[in-house]
């Protein structure tokens, strides 16, 4: 576990690459099926509203995700530094997410929840962005045994 | 200092509570409002038979912010009991560069940039740059260290004070994107010059 290792890249998202890979990691129901629940809800007269909200919010949320606060295409949008060149690196003391203007650096005591999904290793850093991985690239530099061990040493795996 | 630069960092000490109240975007004068409206429209709702699986939905938000508020989520108190930083008492240091924030497990850094959220209340300046956390300093201790007002046209020069007629809002969404609106693209004012203080890229 004390054996130093360090592994960095660097990537620069478009709104479309950003808006898909947190849609894929993110733990949400996919459109089709919260669409499929919303229709199911309406066959009963007691569950009808609720259909027809979780019907609306579906709509709402895939088409007119601008009017919801918080979603990743407002957060492409909204916020400066998502769209410059980041550098996620990450070695035996922490991780680091680095973009122009911000540099944040956190030990592995202080990392949050984190998980594995569709290719990528996700750390959550309380109050600040997540560090993204792919898990291809961190096997390829071998350093992808350590990390996991480390996640599960500090971090909390979250659940599917 | 007169060439315009300054520093001033300060161990804070925000208990629970004062974060709460610190933090909380309505007012609280508006708080009993909201959770008596919600909790009448609730209570219609469970009259009729058609809606009232969502009034018995909607009762429990009422409920749990009057009984048990650290429940909700993304509510403030879950914040502060979730979040590692703030009961380790961060350095949260100022200059006429940017903000950094630090604690045991934490150091980072951010450059004065657009959108930044400003708001002064009961005696703390509050500083929210875009993807960093909001940064208190004590009102009085910058004005004791001389530093106040360059902090200000720091504030007025990147940011916008919370609530005002410039940025009326009433969420952290919306506010982004009045700002946003507001000023156009972000910009950073030292561009790729990223290190200040004690973070250095070489570690």
């Amino acid at each position: 576990m004390d054996q130093a290792f360090s592994f960095s890249w660097n990537v620069r998202f478009n709104e479309q690459q950003y808006v898909d890979l947190h849609r894929s990691l993110s733990s949400e129901l996919p459109f089709g099926r919260r669409a499929l629940l919303g229709v199911a809800l309406l066959f009963s007269k007691y569950t009808m509203l609720i259909g027809i909200l979780c019907l609306c919010l579906t709509v709402f949320g895939r088409f007119m995700s601008r009017f919801f606060p918080g979603v990743s295409t407002n957060s492409y949008r909204e916020m400066p530094f998502v769209r410059h060149k980041t550098t996620y690196l990450v070695n035996e003391q922490g991780l680091t997410v680095k973009s122009r203007g911000r540099k944040i650096f956190v030990r592995w005591s202080g990392i949050g929840t984190w998980q594995q999904k569709n290719g990528w290793l996700s750390v959550g850093l309380p109050w600040f962005p997540q560090c993204l991985f792919r898990i291809s690239d961190l096997k390829q530099a071998g350093v992808y045994d350590q990390v996991v061990a480390r996640c599960r040493t500090h971090g909390k795996k979250k659940r599917r | 200092m007169s060439d315009g630069r300054f520093k001033f960092s300060a161990e804070i000490n925000l208990t629970e509570q004062q974060f709460v109240m610190l933090n909380r975007l309505t007012s609280p004068k508006r708080w009993p409002f909201y959770i008596t409206a919600t909790a009448i429209v609730a209570l219609l709702m469970l009259l009729h038979p058609f809606t009232f699986l969502v009034g018995v939905g909607l009762f429990i938000i009422p409920a749990l912010a009057i009984f048990a508020p650290h429940k909700l989520l993304n509510c403030q108190e879950q914040l502060y009991r979730k979040s590692p930083y703030f009961r380790q008492q961060p350095v949260l240091s100022v200059s006429d560069k940017g903000l950094s924030f630090r604690t045991e497990q934490v150091e980072a850094e951010v450059l004065w940039s657009k959108p930044t959220v400003w708001q002064e209340i009961h005696g703390w300046l509050k500083i929210s740059p875009a993807g960093f956390p909001a940064c208190w300093f004590p009102v009085p201790d910058l004005k004791r260290a001389g530093v106040y007002d360059q902090l200000m046209l720091k504030c007025r020069e990147f940011g916008v004070k919370f609530d005002s007629d410039e940025a009326n809002r009433s969420d952290s969404g919306k506010q982004f994107r009045t700002i946003y609106t507001t000023y156009g693209p972000p910009i950073s004012c030292h561009a790729d010059d990223f290190t200040f203080g004690e973070t250095s890229d070489n570690r």
